[in-house]
C-alpha cells in the first residue's frame, strides 16, 4: 500500500548569472496505490515522474507533503522555513537524510527499484547481481545460489548465469535487473522507463516476460512511462501528468483482460482516452 | 563447483597448472610488447648501434659504456660494491614509504571520496599540501628527522600519497550515482556501498593513481639517497659521479628503471587480474 499526499517538489536552479530561483518539478501530486495493483504514470519527458519514483523509493525527500508505505512514513518533507532548514541541514550534516544505517544492511522499506539504466554492477556477474541483493535482503547463505538460479531462469537469463553484463545486451541486462528486483520478493517494484532504451521487438517480449512474472508474485508494480501504449497494455490503472510542474491530470482506470493486443480496438480507444487529458489542457 | 576438483589428488597439479597460466598471462601482458616483431624498427636497431659506435670507436668507450661493458660492470660490482646489500637497503626503504603512503593515502581517499563533510574538512589541507614539489621536502625532513631510515621512508612517502590520494578520491567520488541509488534501495548499509560499490567502481582509477606514486616514489628515492645515507642505489649512483665511473652509473640507472618497470607491470597485471569485468567484451 503506497499512500502519497500531497507531494511537491522544487529545486533551486542556478541561471548562470548567480541568481538562484526555485524551479517546480511537481505539484500537490496525491495518489494511493492498494496492495498487488500494477499502476502507470504516464506523462512526457521532464515531467518529473523520476523525481516521483526516488520520493516514493525514499532517495529524496519532499517539499511538501509525505509518502507512507504499509502506513510507515519514507522520509520528512524539506523545513520550509529557511531556520528550519538550516537545523535540517546541521542535523544531517554527515550523513544525509538519505543514507542507510553505517554498517547494517537492511532495506527501510520494502522497495524495490528498476532504472531506465539499468543499473545492474558490471563488475558483478549475473549471478552475483542477484546473490548481492539477496544477501542485502538477509536472505540465508545456503538459499541464495537456489533463488538466484530460480528467478534468473524465470526471466530467461540461465544461459547466461556467469556472463559480465558487459557482454549483455541492453534487453539481457534489464532482464537481469528484472531478476534482480523480483528475487529480493518485494512488496512494491518501482520501474522508471525500464524499456525506454532497448529496441521494440525486445521491448514486447520484457513486457510480456514482465506480465507473466508479476501475476505469480502478486507484487504492487509502479511504472514511470513515456509510452502510453505500453501503460494500457500493461496496467490497471493510469495516471495522466501534466508537462513540468507535473501534477496527476487524470486517472484512466481499465479493466480489460489480458493479454491485451496493441492493435485492438479496446486498447486504441483507452489510448485515446488517455491522450484526451494532454489535448484537453 | 563439482566435488571432484577439491579432492587432495587433483590438487597439486591443478595448482601448478594455474601458477603456470598466470605466469604465461603475466609474462605476455608484461614482457609481450618488449618482446615483439615491432621492436626490431626502433629499439633492436638502437641497441646494436649503441653496442657498435663505441667499439669502433665513433663515440668514446669512456662515456658512452656500451651494453657488454654493463654486463661486465655489473658483475664486477655485485662483487667488489656489494650491490645486492645496496638493492636491498633500497628495496626496503621503497618497500615502507611506499607501503605506508598507500595504506594511510586509500583509506583516506576512499573517506573523502564517500562524505561530503570529511571531504570538506580535509580537501583544503591536501589542496594547499599537495602542490609542493616533493624534492622541495628534503631540507626540512632532514633538520627534522635527521639523516637516515625514517627520513627517507617519509620521502618516498610524499612522492607516493597525494597521487594516490587523488586519485582514489577522484574515482570514488565520480561513481555512477545510479548505482548507489539501486544498492540504496536494496538496504545496503553504507559500509556495503563502499566495499561492494565505490571501490570496485574507483579501481581504474587507483591503480592509475598507484603507477604514477611508483613513478614519483623512486624519485624521491633517488633524490633521498643522494642527499643521505651510504647506502642504497641512487648513493651508488651518486658515488660513480665522483669517481667519473659512467659505467657504474648507467648500471645503476638501468637498475632503477628495470624496477620501476617491473613494478608497473606488476600493476596492470593486478588491473588485469580485477578488471576482468571491464575487459571481457
Amino acid at each position: 500500500m503506497i499512500e502519497a499526499v500531497g507531494i511537491s517538489k522544487s529545486f533551486p536552479v542556478p541561471d548562470g548569472n548567480g541568481v538562484t530561483t526555485e524551479t517546480a518539478v511537481l505539484q500537490a501530486v496525491s495518489l494511493t496505490v492498494g496492495d498487488g495493483a500494477f499502476v502507470s504514470l504516464v506523462g512526457p519527458t521532464g515531467c518529473g515522474k523520476s523525481t516521483f519514483l526516488e520520493i516514493l523509493a525514499g532517495l529524496q525527500a519532499p517539499s511538501q507533503g509525505e509518502v507512507r508505505i504499509n502506513g510507515q512514513r519514507v522520509l520528512e518533507p524539506l523545513p520550509a522555513t529557511p531556520d528550519g532548514m538550516k537545523a535540517y541541514r546541521k542535523r544531517h550534516r554527515f550523513l544525509s537524510p538519505i543514507a542507510n544505517s553505517l554498517f547494517r544492511d537492511k532495506p527501510r522499506h520494502d522497495i524495490a527499484m528498476i532504472f531506465q539504466d539499468y543499473a545492474v554492477f558490471p563488475w558483478m556477474t549475473a549471478r552475483q547481481n542477484v546473490r548481492f541483493i539477496l544477501g542485502l535482503r538477509g536472505v540465508p547463505k545456503g538459499e541464495r545460489e537456489e533463488r538466484a538460479r530460480h528467478y534468473l531462469s524465470m526471466v530467461g537469463l540461465e544461459e547466461a548465469v556467469h556472463s559480465y553484463p558487459s557482454r549483455m545486451s541492453g534487453g539481457m541486462r534489464q532482464r537481469l535487473a528484472l531478476a534482480r528486483a523480483f528475487s529480493a520478493e518485494p512488496g512494491i517494484i518501482l520501474m522508471d522507463e525500464p524499456f525506454a532504451a532497448v529496441d521494440a521487438f525486445t521491448r514486447e517480449r520484457l513486457q510480456d516476460d514482465l506480465l507473466r512474472i508479476w501475476e505469480t508474485s502478486g507484487t504492487t508494480i509502479v511504472l514511470a512511462t513515456h509510452d502510453v501504449g505500453e501503460a494500457v497494455c500493461l496496467s490497471d490503472e493510469i495516471y495522466v501528468f501534466s508537462p513540468a510542474p507535473g501534477a496527476i491530470r487524470g486517472r484512466v482506470p481499465i479493466s480489460i483482460s489480458r493479454p491485451r493486443r496493441h492493435q485492438s480496438t479496446d486498447v486504441q480507444q483507452l489510448k485515446e482516452q488517455v491522450l484526451s487529458h494532454f489535448s484537453g489542457a | 563447483m563439482p566435488a571432484d576438483a577439491l579432492t587432495p589428488a587433483g590438487a597439486p597439479g591443478r595448482r601448478q597448472r594455474t601458477l603456470l597460466r598466470e605466469v604465461k598471462l603475466f609474462w605476455r601482458s608484461s614482457f609481450g610488447s618488449l618482446v615483439s616483431r615491432e621492436s626490431l624498427t626502433v629499439l633492436v636497431p638502437l641497441l646494436f648501434l649503441w653496442e657498435l659506435l663505441p667499439r669502433f670507436g665513433l663515440l668514446p668507450a669512456s662515456l658512452v659504456p656500451p651494453p657488454s661493458t654493463l654486463a661486465t660492470t655489473f658483475y664486477q660490482m655485485l662483487l667488489k660494491q656489494h650491490l645486492l646489500a645496496h638493492f636491498g637497503d633500497s628495496a626496503l626503504r621503497f618497500v615502507l614509504g611506499f607501503g605506508l603512503a598507500v595504506l594511510t593515502a586509500f583509506p583516506l581517499g576512499v573517506l573523502m571520496g564517500w562524505n561530503r563533510f570529511i571531504r570538506k574538512h580535509c580537501l583544503p589541507l591536501f589542496q594547499i599540501l599537495a602542490p609542493i614539489p616533493p624534492p622541495a621536502w628534503v631540507p626540512v625532513t632532514m633538520i627534522v628527522l635527521g639523516i637516515g631510515l625514517p627520513m627517507q621512508v617519509f620521502l618516498i612517502f610524499l612522492g607516493v600519497f597525494y597521487p594516490v590520494l587523488f586519485s582514489t578520491y577522484q574515482g570514488i567520488s565520480e561513481t555512477n550515482p545510479r548505482y548507489i541509488a539501486s544498492a540504496r534501495v536494496f538496504g545496503a548499509s553504507e559500509f556495503t556501498i563502499i566495499t561492494h560499490i565505490h571501490i570496485w567502481h574507483a579501481l581504474g582509477s587507483v591503480i592509475m593513481g598507484i603507477r604514477i606514486g611508483i613513478a614519483l616514489g623512486l624519485v624521491m628515492l633517488v633524490v633521498a639517497e643522494m642527499q643521505s645515507g651510504a647506502s642504497g642505489i641512487g648513493y651508488l649512483l651518486l658515488r660513480g659521479k665522483e669517481y667519473f665511473q659512467i659505467d657504474r652509473m648507467v648500471v645503476c640507472m638501468v637498475i632503477l628503471g628495470g624496477a620501476g618497470w617491473l613494478m608497473t607491470e606488476v600493476m596492470k597485471y593486478i588491473e588485469l587480474k580485477l578488471a576482468v569485468w571491464r575487459i571481457e567484451r
